[in-house]
C-alpha cells in the first residue's frame, strides 16, 4: 500500500510516494514540464507514478495534501481584506485565483484517479515542513524542531516538540505578515531578482558587502519581536509588487543594474544588510526554541532554511549542540513530510523509516532501454570507465554524470550533475559562466571524499552533518587557496559536499581522481541557468548539446553524445 | 517558434523593443518545451530525431533573443524589472498550457500544421520587428536573420510533413483554421485587460461586501497547541 504527499500551487510541485518498505519516488513537477520552478497541479507527476506503480483506490492508502487549502488562501485575504480599497488590487487578484489554487485540489486528483474521499487528508502548512525533518535523524525526542519561511497559512514561524510517542506540540507561532523570509523576497525583489529563485543570488552577493544598512533594516523588521513595520511593504497590497515607496526613500531607486560597478556595491551592501537581519533574526529564533523547549539540537526547515549562509554563521556562535536543515526545507520537500503526516495519521506512533538522501526515481525507472543506444555511444572500451571518466577530469575536461537515484532537493548532490577538477581554473571558469550562465558573483561548490575534508576546510561540528547535501558553507583552509582558489567564494567560504557512501559511483570516481593528484571536484547541477536539473536521457541530450558538452558518466560506463 | 508575440512598433524604441525580444523569447522557450516533448512522445526515431533538432535551434533562439534584449537594456540604462525573462510566466502569458503539451491533444498530422502555421505567421512578424533594429542594432539584426532562416525551414519541414500527409483540401482547410485561430488567440490575449476593466468594478464591490462581514469576525489564532495530531483534522480543508 503506498503513502503518496503532495505539495503544489504556490512553489515548486512535487509529489512523494512511499510504501514504507524500500520503495520511495520522489518527483518535481518541472522535471516533466521542462519549467523551473513550475507549480501547477503536479499532473504530469502523478501521471508517472499511475503508470509506473499502478496506482489505483486500491493500493493507495492515503494521499496527503501538503496544508490546508482553505486556510492557506484565507489568512492573506483576511488581513488585506481589512483595508478593501486601498489593498483592492491584491485583493482582486486573490479573488480571481480562488478556482485556481489548492482549494479544488481534491477536483484536480479525482481527474486522474477515482479514489474515495477519506483517503485525501490535509496535513498543515509548518507541520509537514516539520514532518520532513524527521527523516534525517533518528531520535526525535532530542530536537526541537524550527520553522520559518514567507508564509504559509498564516503563519511565519513555528516551533514544535515531538515525543518519542509521536507526541506532537506546538509551542510558539508567529503570524503573517510579521514575516523575516517576507522581507528577505522583498529585498531580493528590490534588487531586480526573480522572488523564489533569487534569494540565492542575493545570498551570494551578500559577501561582497558591507552591512551599512542594518540599522535602517532594524527599524524595518524587529529581530527580537519579530515583527514588521509595513509602511515599507506592498505585498499586501499589490500581486507584483512588494516594497513600498519608502523602502525606495531609504535605499534609493531600485533593479539597477547590477553589471555597473557603482550599483554592484551599493546593491551589495543592501544584501550583506539584509543577511545580518536575517541572521540575529534566526539566532533569536533559535534562541526561544531552545528556551521554549529545553533542547539544544535543532532541526530547522521553511524555505528561509534555504539560506546556507545562516548556518555557517549561526554555527561560530556556539548556541546550539546541533544544527540540521534537511536536504529540501523548502515547500517541496514538503511532500515528503505530507506522507509522513499520512503515515503518522494512519499509525499514530510511528513515521516513515527513509534511509536515504536520493528519494527520487532510479534512471532505469524512468528511461526506455534504446534511449541510450539513440543518444550515446560507450567510449570506455574497460570496465575500468571510472578512470577514464577521472583521466578526463584531470585533462580538464568536464563531464556529465547520470547514474543511480534522483537527489530530493534543489541542489545536485552527485548523481546529475555536471564535474570538472576544482583544481582547474579554466575549466571551472568556463564551466561557470560561460556553460551554466551563472552571475560572476555565484561560486561553484566543490565535492570530495569525506576522509578528506579536513585537509582542505574547516566546520563547526554543531553543523557537519549538513555537508552530506550541501546543506552549509564551510571555512577554507590555507591549503585549499594554494591548490583550488577558483572554488573560494570572496567571504574564504565554499559550499562544500562531502561523499561518505563508498558504494556510490561519486565516490568511486572522486577515489580514482586522488590516486592522480587531485582530490577536489566541482559539482554543479546538470542544468542551465533557468532550466531544471535533467530527468530522462532526451533531457540529458538535449542539456549536453546545449552547453557542447561531450561526456555522460552513467551507471555502466563513460558515455559521448552522438550527433543525431 | 510557433506563438505570436505582440511586437507592432512604429519607431525604434529601447524599452518596447526589450518587451518585445523578452516575448520573442517566451514564445521560443515554449516551443523548445513543446518540441522537446514531442521528441520524448513520438514512436518514429526520425521524427523525434528532428523534434529534439528543432528544440535545441528554439533554445538557442531563446538565448539569443534574451541577449540583445540584454545589450539593449545595458546600452540604455533601463532599469525595469518587468524586462527579465522568467520561464515560469510562459504560463500566464499564455504560451503553453498548464495541463497539457499541444502534442498531446493533437494528432501528428494537425501538429505538423500548427507549427508550420504558427512558424510562418511568427517569421512574419520577426521579419517586421528585425527590421526596426536594422539601423540601431546592425548586429543583432544580423543575428535575427539567421533566427529566421531556421524558422523558414522549419515551417517548410512542418508543412511538406503535412502535405504529405493530408488530402489536399483537407490540408488548406486545416491549414486556414489554424491561421484563424492563431489570429482569435493573439486578439484574445490582447483583450485580457479590457476584461478586467469590465470585471474589476464588480469585484470591488464584492470586496466590499465581504470587508463588511470580515468586520464582525472574531478569528482567534492558537499560538501553541498541546497535542497537535489529535487537534487537526485530516478531511477538512480549513
Amino acid at each position: 500500500m503506498y503513502y503518496i504527499g503532495i505539495s503544489a500551487y504556490y512553489h515548486e510541485s512535487s509529489v512523494f510516494l512511499t510504501d514504507n518498505n524500500g520503495t520511495n519516488c520522489f518527483l518535481k513537477e518541472e522535471s516533466f514540464s521542462r519549467i523551473k520552478g513550475d507549480k501547477n497541479f503536479p499532473q504530469r507527476c502523478l501521471k508517472f507514478l499511475i503508470k509506473k506503480f499502478d496506482l489505483k483506490n486500491e493500493n493507495i492508502k492515503s494521499i496527503c495534501f501538503y496544508e490546508k487549502p482553505f486556510k492557506t488562501w484565507w489568512e492573506i485575504f483576511y488581513y488585506s481584506i481589512k483595508n478593501p480599497l486601498q489593498n483592492k488590487d491584491f485583493l482582486i487578484h486573490h479573488l480571481k485565483n480562488f478556482n485556481k489554487g489548492s482549494i479544488f485540489f481534491y477536483t484536480d486528483i479525482s481527474k486522474l484517479i477515482n479514489l474515495s474521499r477519506s483517503k485525501i487528508v490535509y496535513s498543515s502548512h509548518h507541520l509537514s515542513h516539520c514532518l520532513y525533518g524527521l527523516s534525517v535523524i533518528k531520535n526525535v525526542s532530542d530536537y526541537v524542531y524550527v520553522t520559518c519561511d514567507g508564509v504559509g497559512e498564516g503563519e511565519t514561524m513555528s516551533i514544535y516538540t515531538i515525543d518519542d510517542e509521536y507526541k506532537i506540540k506546538k509551542i510558539w507561532t508567529n503570524f503573517y505578515p510579521n514575516s523575516i523570509g517576507l522581507l528577505y523576497s522583498t529585498i531580493t525583489d528590490y534588487l531586480g531578482f526573480e522572488i523564489n529563485e533569487g534569494e540565492f543570488k542575493v545570498m551570494s552577493l551578500s559577501s561582497f558587502g558591507k552591512p551599512i544598512y542594518k540599522n535602517e533594516l532594524k527599524e524595518i523588521f524587529d529581530i527580537d519581536n519579530f515583527t514588521i513595520n509595513m509602511d515599507y511593504f506592498e505585498f499586501h497590497k499589490s500581486p507584483s509588487k512588494s516594497f513600498s515607496k519608502k523602502l525606495c526613500e531609504v535605499f534609493g531607486e531600485p533593479h539597477l543594474n547590477i553589471n555597473e560597478e557603482k550599483n554592484f556595491n551599493k546593491y551589495a551592501d543592501i544584501a550583506s544588510s539584509a543577511q545580518l537581519i536575517l541572521e540575529y533574526t534566526m539566532k533569536n529564533l533559535i534562541q526561544k526554541a531552545m528556551k521554549l523547549s529545553g533542547k539544544t539540537k535543532i532541526i530547522l526547515t521553511g524555505g528561509v532554511a534555504l539560506n546556507c549562509k545562516i548556518i555557517h554563521s549561526l554555527s561560530k556562535q556556539d548556541i546550539f549542540e546541533e544544527l540540521i536543515v534537511p536536504p529540501s526545507p523548502g515547500d517541496s520537500g514538503s511532500a515528503i513530510g505530507a506522507a509522513n503526516f499520512a503515515f503518522l495519521n494512519e499509525l499514530k506512533t510511528k513515521t516513515l523509516n527513509l534511509n536515504t538522501l536520493f528519494l527520487g526515481p532510479k534512471k532505469n525507472l524512468i528511461n526506455k532501454k534504446e534511449s541510450k543506444d539513440n543518444f550515446f555511444s560507450k567510449i570506455s572500451l574497460t570496465n575500468n570507465f571510472i578512470n577514464e571518466a577521472a583521466n578526463k577530469l584531470i585533462e580538464g575536461k568536464i563531464i556529465t554524470s547520470y547514474y543511480e537515484s534522483n537527489e530530493v532537493g534543489p541542489r545536485s548532490l552527485g548523481n546529475t550533475s555536471i564535474f570538472c577538477d576544482a583544481k582547474n581554473k579554466e575549466a571551472v571558469n568556463n564551466l561557470n559562466l560561460n556553460l551554466k550562465k551563472r552571475s560572476h558573483f555565484q561560486p561553484l561548490a566543490p565535492i570530495l571524499l569525506e576522509e578528506d575534508f579536513q585537509k582542505y576546510f574547516s566546520i563547526n561540528k554543531s553543523i557537519v552533518k549538513n555537508l552530506e547535501w550541501m546543506g552549509t558553507l564551510c571555512d577554507a583552509k590555507e591549503k585549499l587557496y594554494s591548490k583550488y582558489s577558483s572554488i573560494i567564494h570572496v567571504d574564504g567560504t565554499c559550499r562544500t559536499q562531502i561523499v561518505k557512501d563508498e558504494n556510490s559511483l561519486t565516490y568511486k570516481v572522486l577515489k580514482n581522481l586522488k590516486t592522480k593528484g587531485s582530490d577536489i571536484l566541482v559539482n554543479t547541477s546538470f542544468n542551465i541557468s533557468k532550466d531544471p536539473v535533467v530527468f530522462d536521457l532526451y533531457d540529458v541530450y538535449v542539456n549536453m548539446k546545449r552547453m557542447n558538452i561531450k561526456f555522460v558518466l552513467m551507471d555502466d560506463g563513460l558515455y559521448q553524445a552522438k550527433d543525431i | 517558434m510557433f506563438l505570436i508575440p505582440k511586437s507592432s512598433l512604429k519607431k525604434f524604441d529601447p524599452e518596447r523593443s526589450c518587451f518585445v525580444l523578452n516575448e520573442f523569447a517566451a514564445a521560443e522557450f515554449s516551443s523548445a518545451v513543446e518540441m522537446l516533448f514531442a521528441a520524448k512522445v513520438v514512436s518514429n526515431k526520425k521524427l523525434s530525431d528532428g523534434f529534439i533538432r528543432h528544440a535545441l535551434d528554439e533554445y538557442k533562439h531563446c538565448f539569443i533573443f534574451i541577449n540583445i534584449k540584454n545589450q539593449i537594456i545595458s546600452e540604455y540604462k533601463i532599469n525595469k524589472k518587468e524586462l527579465s525573462f522568467v520561464p515560469s510566466h510562459i504560463y500566464n502569458k499564455g504560451y503553453i498550457y498548464k495541463d497539457h503539451f499541444i502534442f498531446e491533444k493533437k494528432k501528428l498530422n494537425d501538429f505538423a500544421i500548427f507549427i508550420g502555421a504558427n512558424e510562418e505567421i511568427a517569421e512574419k512578424k520577426l521579419i517586421a520587428f528585425s527590421n526596426h533594429l536594422k539601423e540601431h542594432k546592425p548586429l543583432a539584426f544580423k543575428e535575427i536573420q539567421n533566427i529566421l532562416k531556421d524558422e523558414e525551414r522549419h515551417a517548410e519541414y512542418s508543412l511538406r510533413f503535412a502535405k504529405n500527409n493530408n488530402g489536399f483540401f483537407s490540408y488548406k482547410i486545416k491549414l486556414a483554421r489554424e491561421k484563424a485561430l492563431s489570429f482569435f488567440r493573439h486578439i484574445y490575449a490582447n483583450s485580457l485587460n479590457k476584461f478586467s476593466f469590465i470585471f474589476n468594478p464588480i469585484l470591488i464591490i464584492i470586496l466590499i461586501l465581504i470587508s463588511f462581514v470580515t468586520h464582525f469576525l472574531k478569528l482567534k489564532k492558537n499560538i501553541i497547541d498541546d497535542d497537535v495530531m489529535k487537534n487537526i483534522e485530516p478531511n477538512s480543508i480549513t
